[in-house]
């Protein structure tokens, strides 16, 4: 299979050009001759690309590129110190109180998502004890 | 035919809850990263972090931390308590050592640290 080094820099182009732009659908891969090509890259991946848009804006093309080559590799860590060396201490200490606003965002989410299935479990277990209260009268 | 629907429903419910803890884990990641980094800076010589930029780490810190408690994550209670109070002298706008802030830079990275181990 090929990997995300045998990539050339128009898909790179094309890539960037695309996440930071509002057209949030990932592209097609292709390799140098424009053929597809199946990388090992996941769709969950593009869609951390697109959702980082302004990060890619601010590290430039080069350092992406790497951070990209990192995370195909597996060093997650290692990738994201490599975005975040770039920035000023400013800006890193703006980007970790989104993060905080972030995490606060991603637990409301998770709490009425739980409280939208407890309502569910409730609404569903009435109607199976009333059914069954009724096929016994 | 029911029962395949319920497979469905409880199939849905637990990605969605895995992908909640998912997100978790990567600001979590992001978090470790920034703190290690602003740790780096402090031990440098010419990269030293402001007295403003630090009460910053600080205010970040506390909305981090008490978002993960919420979230029944194990965070050091001395830890967690130092996050408040300093908070709370820099909301009073009292005067804080800088010493005091670098070190508790340090003692964030190492609770991020074992967050992120924690899961493994």
């Amino acid at each position: 299979m090929s990997t995300i080094k045998d990539l050339d820099d128009r898909w790179f182009d094309q890539m960037i050009s695309r996440a930071t732009t509002s057209q949030e659908t990932p592209i097609a891969v292709k390799n140098k001759d424009g053929n597809d090509l199946q990388v090992s890259i996941t769709n969950a991946f593009i869609e951390y690309m697109v959702a980082n848009r302004f990060m890619i804006l601010k590290v430039g093309k080069d350092t992406f590129k790497q951070f990209l080559l990192l995370c195909s590799d597996g060093q997650d860590l290692a990738a994201l110190k490599l975005i975040y060396s770039n920035m000023d201490t400013t800006t890193l200490i703006n980007q970790y109180k989104e993060n905080a606003v972030k995490l606060a965002e991603i637990y409301k989410q998770d709490q009425d998502t739980k409280a939208f299935w407890l309502q569910m479990a409730t609404t569903l277990g009435g109607k199976i004890i009333s059914l069954a209260l009724g096929s016994l009268i | 035919m029911r029962h395949l629907r319920q497979q469905q429903i409880a199939i849905f419910i637990l990605l969605t809850l895995v992908g909640c803890t998912s997100r978790t884990k990567e600001v979590i990641k992001e978090q470790y990263v920034i703190t290690d980094i602003i740790c780096d800076r402090i031990d440098s010589t010419d990269k030293k972090p402001t007295e403003e930029e630090l009460k910053g780490f600080v205010i970040g810190t506390r909305d981090t931390f008490d978002t993960l408690k919420k979230k029944g994550k194990s965070i050091s209670i001395s830890v967690y308590a130092k996050s408040v109070a300093l908070s709370d002298r820099i909301n009073n706008k009292e005067t804080i050592d800088m010493d005091e802030l670098q070190q508790f830079v340090k003692m964030t990275r190492d609770t991020y640290k074992l967050l992120l181990e924690e899961k493994k």
